[in-house]
């Protein structure tokens, strides 16, 4: 069982029982009661913007999930460069687990979007550079797991993993950047300017600024972070599957 | 003001609550889907390892 052996903490908590961590349910709860605070002061607190109707609270939502995606991703990179680094299988299991949160942050991001353009832009979707870059970073992610899952050697899936999700980054900073570099974007912009040509940008309130700063920090920190802990636990617990299925086959 | 009585200056806030529920929906839903995967992926990992227990005691 030495392949066990070198697998995170958490890994060998889970060799021993399935109880989670005291400090991960009390995360947990923070951030479920968090998620519904923030939920309450958009639907309830932050006036109602008169021109969009309610539609415009799901930006409440909307803008911050780019960020928590972002910080997902985030994580991935400092996963690839660690692993590269130090071939430790704890720092993939961290990138592996910011993909597939990221991804999902990121997907919530889109659908939002879409949902918002179609009262206030008249469509669902539109080639618009900003919508398009991000269409273009989740299909890179999304590539990111059909890859990894299709190497079956563990080293070259780890090394191939490592390096694509460094230099995936790359289509998350272009997601934000785009809407300043390219001015023929229909984006509005929620800090500095809305480039010229954006449609459907609004002036916040202070009930919209606290809004949005306080679901900037749940849906930016907070719930990528809690959901990451638990996919962390879970590829520990793959691990641990393959490595004592490997170990039943050597035997026989 | 119109023949109507309706005062023109003023433009009328769209009903878009029905977006606004969508929009909820897809969010709650899809930390739903992403939730219940991990655990029914972790159901069937303990369940891989009580069946590799079970064979490691057979042998």
């Amino acid at each position: 069982m030495s392949a066990v052996h070198d697998l995170p903490l958490s890994a060998a908590e889970d060799e021993n029982s399935g109880d989670r961590p005291r400090a991960l349910t009390v995360l947990s709860i923070i951030t479920v009661l968090s998620v519904a605070v923030g939920l309450y002061l958009a639907l309830v607190y932050a006036g109602l913007d008169t021109t969009q109707g309610e539609i415009q609270r799901i930006f409440y939502i909307h803008m911050p999930v780019f960020f928590g995606a972002f910080l997902a991703f985030a994580g991935t990179v400092l996963g690839g460069v660690m692993y590269l680094r130090t071939r430790q299988v704890k720092w993939d299991t961290l990138a592996v687990a910011g993909v597939e949160v990221g991804l999902v942050l990121a997907i919530i991001n889109l659908a939002t979007g879409s949902i918002w353009a179609r009262p206030i832009w008249n469509t669902w979707w539109t080639w618009d550079p900003r919508l398009t870059s991000a269409a273009i970073m989740v299909l890179t992610y999304a590539a990111y797991l059909m890859l990894r899952n299709g190497i079956e050697n563990p080293g070259t899936r780890r090394r191939f993993a490592s390096v694509y999700g460094i230099l995936a980054i790359v289509t998350v900073i272009i997601t934000l950047v785009i809407i300043r570099i390219v001015p023929e974007t229909i984006h509005p912009a929620a800090v500095g300017p809305s480039p010229q040509d954006a449609e459907g940008g609004f002036n916040m309130s202070d009930t919209m600024r606290n809004t949005l700063l306080f679901n900037m920090i749940i849906w930016a920190t907070l719930v990528p972070v809690t959901l990451m802990w638990f996919r962390i636990r879970l590829q520990n617990l793959n691990e641990r599957v393959s490595a004592m299925k490997a170990e039943l086959l050597s035997r026989e | 003001m119109n023949a109507k009585g309706e005062n023109l200056m003023e433009t009328q806030t769209p009903d878009t609550l029905n977006y606004l529920i969508m929009g909820l929906v897809a969010t709650f839903g899809t930390l739903a889907l992403l939730i219940g995967s991990f655990i029914a992926r972790e159901r069937n990992l303990r369940k891989d390892i009580d069946l590799i227990n079970k064979l490691n005691d057979d042998n």
